[in-house]
């Protein structure tokens, strides 16, 4: 994607670190995510994808480094100030009110954006915009894990977030859903929001991203546009290994 | 309308007219089982809104009774008592809210309400020259009420402060609970990570409920003490806490209506077994187990709390451990 | 009596309950860590290992010693009954369900304890008469022996743990369930020797204590919070955290005594544990082990 004029930083880390009682599990990572883009952060098991997005959201403190959400340092700030700040995600496996319905749910996270003027109109335009307002009325504990994962994406929008972090969204999704996935994100999440999605299907990945991380074992090995990641032979080597060699 | 919802209408209107069509004892009685009922209703509350299983509401209706017997005893009125009673009991639920709500694993918040459970029952059989200890101390007379003459014991009017603020809880809970607001009380009590990564601030909300539950189980013991005209130190056994979890477990956890079927239910039952054999413990002890054992579901509600079991056990283990994305693959 | 004296005398008897202490709260925590339960009926086993041991004496003439070794083995076989019908049951549901059930038990535990026995508090006259004098305090022998009993329970416990491959599987069984199920270990063989292991601790606590503090069935209530507490506190799951917090308690509950009261000095040692549940809520030795 070329842009004239660099959009500003939207999110960003500097030497973010994060250990769990002796075990290092981020070791200085650095990143800089403009608004707008599509940021997929790919790596290993283990590599720490699932605990960055934890201490970006406030869910773990860091241990050291600090992360910046715009202008504003958001470090140790507790999980909801971050989240008001404009910084919503997805879970990997899905984390919903179970016990509500598919609108209620939505009815929530609406409720929980900066914009306090709830209308019937907003939540359903939530539901709407990943094609779940057929199933409004149905109890989450019933529907299927790929509308759970869509649900997912749908109340983390519906709280009125600038940056959206995306949690192996396409995680146990059938490829039909996985590609009606990358049509939802390219069509209609990527104008609204700046996105980071930590995904481990390389389709997904290479269909969306404008830039992608390579996070191994608590660093990042490599950074760049898919072109220069697919052909990066540290790269290969590390984590794409004989699939993309 | 919902099948619990048309019963829990009925359930009210008999309570309702009861007074006016029956005798002064099952008014006793009633009055009675009714302010027991806002034990059972304020644990329902704090468990289905703020996750804390809370073992020391009967130690909020403990103090709610002993303050609304001291304030009497120092010449105020029945809107003072009253109030002095939710706010004395409120206070306690802010205190004890402050520690509870901070802790990540479900069983230290039980552990710790059973704390101070005991401590206050300790306090409570220690410092006899305040409690009266287990002889406890008498409410004499009547109070007034905005220029009201009000008799204590069971009576029409009493039973109406027992009943109506109790009453108006259960509809205010019906109204809303299709509401934004009845829905995210819900959301925030049954997903604390999800709420708070929504932005709600979790802690601060299940601090106002448990505090709330707290009151609300305070106004009942109030009343109590107006009904039976007498407190004792008795009223912080730890066993009364734990009628008030049998009455919601049986009549369900997760929905505020359970309080008051499980109460409909149980008490009539104990009341009666007691008559015939003195050892009513036992039934109120074999009902839990059966409950527990048969019916786990209805104690949950369904598949919400099967949920919260899981998530429960993941936030304490994995939430620490879930660093080396320990659970990349399950998915 | 002076002072000093005083301060000696309460503080012996503080690290004799610390320990009685230490053997409840171990049980407690090996149920608690190895099958994730919170059984409220514990309070109620070691109420019985007092009231049995007292009953066997008093009513069938038995001695101290075979008394409290029927009493604790009677209390064994109750945990074996109680964990086929009930605890197995629960065991692997939400943890409110296990939290109900076990409240049940001790209802019906306690009151058919009363139905049986009566309300009545029943002393047991300690074994031991002689009295040693230890820095110039003339202190109960009896207590002595039990706190030697006490310390001698523990070390078989932990060597138990330690040493043999059951001790093994029940350490392993709780961190990796599924790992010890492949392995081809019966979780359910293995959750019983755990209930009947902490039912044992319980039961031999309660018979230890009836020579001194009398038998009557509601003594479990007033350990039970102390017992979740101690295991909370000394980090969940933490066998040696569990036991060392309890002999602290006791300890400070024994030297407050020496300035109040003994049920204040009861009340002060629990309010002291809130400001530690309030900072350290997953336990003060939680970090320190992992």
């Amino acid at each position: 994607m070329s842009v004239a004029s660099p959009q500003p930083i939207a999110l960003e880390t500097r030497d973010l670190c994060k250990h769990f009682s002796g075990l290092e599990v981020l070791k200085g990572v650095s990143t800089a995510i403009r608004a707008g883009e599509v940021r997929a952060v790919i790596g290993p098991n283990g590599a720490g994808k699932t605990t960055f997005i934890n201490v970006l959201t406030g869910i773990h403190p860091a241990s050291s480094g600090r992360v910046f959400l715009g202008d504003a340092d958001v470090t140790g700030l507790p999980a909801y100030r971050i989240a008001r700040k404009g910084l919503s995600r997805t879970f990997q496996i899905s984390n919903l009110f179970a016990d509500l319905t598919v609108l209620e749910n939505a009815m929530v996270a609406v409720h929980a954006g900066r914009c306090f003027r709830q209308s019937r109109e907003t939540v359903d335009e939530s539901l709407s915009l990943v094609g779940l307002s057929a199933l409004a009325d149905r109890l989450v504990s019933e529907i299927s894990h790929g509308d759970q994962k869509l649900l997912e994406v749908a109340i983390a929008t519906a709280c009125g977030p600038d940056v959206l972090l995306l949690d192996e969204p396409t995680a146990g999704m059938s490829p039909s859903e996985t590609n009606r996935f990358i049509d939802l994100l390219n069509e209609r999440l990527r104008s609204r929001y700046t996105i980071v999605i930590v995904e481990h299907d390389m389709n997904v990945v290479m269909n969306t991203a404008d830039v992608i991380s390579v996070l191994t074992l608590g660093r990042i090995l490599a950074e760049g546009k898919p072109d220069e990641i697919r052909t990066n032979p540290g790269v290969q080597e590390a984590y794409l290994g004989s699939a993309y060699a | 309308m919902s099948v619990r919802t048309a019963l829990g209408v009925v359930a009210l209107l008999v309570l309702a007219v009861m007074p006016f069509v029956t005798g002064p004892y099952a008014v006793f009685v009633c009055a009675q089982m009714i302010t027991l009922i806002y034990i059972a209703a304020s644990l329902q509350m704090s468990f289905a809104y703020a996750r804390i299983l809370s073992f020391m509401q009967g130690t909020f209706f403990g103090l709610g009774s002993y303050v609304a017997c001291v304030t009497h005893g120092s010449g105020f009125t029945l809107p003072v008592m009253l109030l002095a009673a939710v706010a004395a009991s409120g206070v306690l639920g802010v205190v004890v809210g402050l520690v509870v709500t901070r802790m990540k694993a479900a069983h230290t918040a039980v552990i710790c309400t059973l704390l101070v459970a005991t401590i206050v029952l300790m306090c409570a059989n220690s410092f006899v020259g305040i409690t009266g200890g287990e002889d406890g101390l008498s409410l004499r007379g009547g109070s007034y009420m905005f220029g009201l003459a009000v008799a204590f014991g069971a009576n029409r009017i009493t039973y109406c402060f027992a009943f109506l603020p109790l009453a108006a809880y259960f509809i205010f809970v019906m109204l809303a609970e299709r509401t934004t607001f009845g829905v995210v009380m819900k959301a925030v009590g049954s997903n604390e990570v999800r709420a708070a990564q929504l932005g709600y601030q979790v802690w601060l909300r299940h601090l106002a409920v448990f505090a709330a539950a707290g009151g609300m189980a305070g106004y009942g013991g109030a009343m109590n003490a107006v009904v039976l005209e007498h407190v004792s130190s008795a009223l912080f056994d730890p066993n009364l806490s734990l009628t008030a979890v049998l009455w919601t477990a049986v009549g369900g956890l997760a929905h505020p209506f359970g309080a008051l079927f499980g109460g409909l239910l149980v008490f009539p039952l104990t009341e009666l077994a007691a008559r015939a054999f003195k050892y009513v413990d036992i039934v109120v002890g074999a009902l839990l187990i059966a409950a527990a054992l048969l019916f786990p579901q209805g104690i949950a509600g369904l598949v919400g709390e099967r949920r919260l079991g899981h998530f429960n056990r993941r936030s304490s283990k994995e939430m620490l451990a879930e660093g080396p994305e320990g659970r990349s693959q399950t998915a | 009596m002076d002072f000093s004296y005083a301060l000696i005398f309460q503080t012996f008897n503080g690290v004799v309950w610390g320990l009685i202490f230490a053997l409840i709260a171990l049980g407690l925590s090996l149920t608690f860590g190895l099958m994730n339960l919170m059984n409220v009926a514990h309070a109620s086993f070691y109420m019985l290992g007092a009231v049995l041991t007292a009953q066997f004496v008093t009513r069938l003439g038995l001695g101290f010693w075979s008394g409290a070794a029927l009493a604790t083995i009677s209390v064994g076989g109750l945990g074996m009954v109680v964990n086929r019908l009930v605890l197995a049951r629960v065991v692997d549901s939400p943890p409110v369900i296990g939290l109900l059930a076990t409240a049940g038990l001790l209802l019906v535990i306690e009151s058919s304890t009363l139905a049986t026995f009566g309300a009545v508090p029943v002393s047991v006259d300690p074994p031991v008469d002689a009295t040693f004098s230890i820095f110039g305090v003339d202190y109960p022998g009896y207590r002595l022996v039990v706190a030697g009993l006490a310390v001698a329970i523990l070390i078989v416990t932990f060597l138990l743990l330690r040493f043999t491959r059951f001790g093994l599987w029940m350490r392993a069984a709780p961190q990796q369930r599924e790992l010890a199920l492949i392995s081809g270990v019966s979780s359910g063989r293995i959750n019983t020797a755990t209930v009947i292991i902490g039912s044992l601790l319980a039961g031999v606590a309660g018979a230890l204590v009836a020579p001194i503090a009398g038998a009557h069935f509601q003594m479990g209530s007033s350990v039970l919070a102390v017992a979740f507490t101690v295991i909370v506190v000394g980090g969940a799951g933490n066998l040696w955290g569990a036991v060392v917090i309890a002999i602290l308690l006791g300890v400070v509950r024994g030297v407050a005594a020496a300035f109040m009261t003994p049920s204040e000095a009861e009340i002060l040692s629990l309010v002291l544990l809130l400001p530690v549940l309030l900072l350290r809520p997953d336990g003060i030795l939680a970090k320190a082990r992992s």
